[in-house]
């Protein structure tokens, strides 16, 4: 019974972290081209265009205004077709990675944005491209912010992924959910959570050790 | 120098903001020509226009009427490659310094040079060469936060001239910093000018800046050109009211006299070589008007008396007054029925 229980844990650790991390992963391969459109669209961007800017950002608050456990539900339909079911850790990836794009698009935005403008007006006044401001600026000088704001997001995602066990998805809110509210097994509900909160110090911590590496602003 | 091109030409130049509190006009009919090989000031107060006047030049601001030509060549027709062309061929300093905070020294430097495609080892070696130049060769792996206003300044430079541009734009450059790194950071603009030949426009709101260093001087006024010139020539005749405020300070403010109230200077042995009044001007900055003088030198000491009327305000009095007792200059207040 005991290795049993070790053996579920572990399991279901596993599908916290590829939940997490797949859709963390996917959610800022999206997310970054949004938010670098919406800080180089706006209307004192790099490259203004602000009414295409205004539209993706009101696409962007559209999806991220619809409650995740919905979402799931939602697009269901859409999640069977891409993965074959809808259902299981590999199903959650899909609306999780949904939700938490639009969210990450924003926090991009938000990194972006506290770059100092003299430095891309120094960048611009050297003849540099939009395109060069991008890779050699924006994204460089950003980093230590890119990199706090990625730790929040990775742990928001472990949030949602834990909610998802709602909905038939695996992991370590699944077994909380599962023994804790279905069948009144509180301890298991609780180790569940201290795996959890271990989780969230971990991600976090590590986020922030990174960002003293890499900031080479201080000191 | 008259039948050179000019490298930086602007004609009939204007430019208006319209944001939600109207149309601001920030320049209007602005026509000035940069020689090649000059240091050409462009000073005003803040607010004047200058900022948006000198990123009218490179096109970071497009101007909303009239045109800007380099060497000859209008940009308003250029095309973005051809633009950015023109961009890397002007060098560009800012009162912020404006470096980029996650990289190295030597990293900032070959920065333009990597817009430009240069080599990678080509720029590093061009790099270490510029900072040799600016003095601060032990410093290539520091980032800028390590560095103090003037040694940023000085990667800034380095930066900037880096791709061995024409034109070095030069935006309030030592504003932020004191005055001794400011006369350094000018000679040495200076040195670059003299050694590499680029033409050096300077932006700032002070006088001794272009003092130390233009051959010429536009001085802006309320969006316009209030007066251009040889830099000698301005400060000795200027011929508009800003100029004479900014070459002149306060001093050129007219005071009114009269109302003011009257004091009684004895000279009693004095060092005549002190000019007692003249350092009550300067150190009190107040305006002093000689109403009665009575003096004369005697072997070198200064004997005597003097009126002097004082504005009514009662902060200088008191500052005039306390320096003539530092001072040890004996001194009463008068009636006016009394002169």
């Amino acid at each position: 019974m005991n290795s049993n229980l070790a053996f579920l844990f572990l399991e279901e650790l596993g599908n916290t972290l590829i939940m997490t991390f797949a859709s963390s992963a996917l959610a800022y391969v999206i997310g970054i081209p949004l938010g670098i459109l919406l800080v180089v669209w706006a209307k004192n961007g790099i490259r203004p265009n602000p009414r295409a800017q205004e539209a993706l950002g009101v696409i962007i608050n559209l999806i991220r205004s619809v409650p995740f456990l919905i979402l799931v539900i939602a697009i269901q339909n859409f999640t069977r077709k891409l993965v074959g079911t809808s259902v299981g850790t590999k199903a959650i990836i899909v609306p999780l990675t949904l939700a938490s794009a639009p969210y990450v698009a924003r926090i991009v935005e938000a990194s972006l944005n506290e770059v100092d403008p003299g430095v891309i007006e120094a960048a611009k006044s050297m003849g540099a491209s939009t395109w060069q401001i991008i890779v050699k600026v924006l994204l460089p000088e950003a980093k230590p912010s890119l990199i706090t704001n990625g730790a929040i997001a990775v742990t928001t995602i472990l949030g949602y992924s834990a909610m998802a066990g709602f909905c038939g998805a695996g992991g370590l809110g699944a077994v909380a959910i599962n023994y804790g509210y279905y069948r009144f097994e509180d301890g298991i509900m609780w180790i569940a959570i201290l795996f959890l909160v271990i989780l969230v110090q971990v991600i976090q911590s590590l986020g922030m050790t990174l960002v003293k590496k890499v900031d080479r602003r201080a000191r | 120098m008259e039948n050179k091109t000019p490298i930086i030409r602007m004609d009939g130049l204007g430019k208006a903001f319209t944001g939600s509190q109207g149309t601001v006009r920030a320049l209007e009919d602005i026509s000035l020509e940069i020689m090649p090989g000059e240091i050409f000031g462009i000073i005003g107060l803040s607010g004047a226009g200058k900022s948006t006047l000198v990123r009218c030049m490179n096109y970071l601001e497009v101007p909303t009427e009239g045109e800007v030509y380099y060497d000859g060549k209008p940009l308003s027709e250029m095309q973005d490659a051809e633009l950015r062309k023109v961009r890397q061929s002007m060098g560009m300093i800012f009162q912020q310094f404006n470096l980029l905070a996650q990289r190295t020294v030597l990293g900032n430097i070959c920065f333009p040079m990597e817009i430009a495609g240069t080599p990678r080892e080509e720029a590093k070696a061009r790099a270490r060469e510029l900072l040799k130049l600016v003095g601060l060769e032990d410093r290539e792996n520091a980032y800028p936060a390590q560095l103090s206003g003037g040694q940023k300044q000085r990667v800034a430079i380095a930066r900037a001239i880096a791709t061995n541009p024409k034109v070095l734009l030069c935006d309030e450059a030592t504003s932020a910093l004191d005055p001794n790194t400011t006369k350094a950071i000018l000679q040495l603009l200076k040195e670059i000018n003299q050694s590499m030949g680029i033409t050096v426009v300077i932006i700032t709101h002070e006088m001794a800046v272009i003092e130390a260093v233009c051959d010429r001087v536009a001085i802006i006024d309320k969006s316009h050109i209030a007066e251009i010139g040889e830099v000698s020539r301005v400060f000795a005749e200027p011929k508009s009211k800003i100029g004479r405020q900014l070459i002149l300070g306060d001093a050129a403010e007219k005071v009114e006299f009269g109302t003011g109230r009257l004091f009684r200077i004895i000279f009693d042995g004095l060092a005549s070589s002190e000019p007692v009044i003249s350092n009550v001007v300067l150190a009190c900055k107040v305006p002093v008007n000689i109403m009665y003088a009575a003096t004369r030198d005697i072997k070198g000491k200064a004997a005597g008396q003097m009126i002097i009327e004082l504005p009514d305000h009662e902060p200088d009095i008191e500052r005039v007054l306390q320096y003539l007792d530092r001072a040890k200059v004996p001194y009463e207040e008068v009636g006016k029925n009394e002169l």
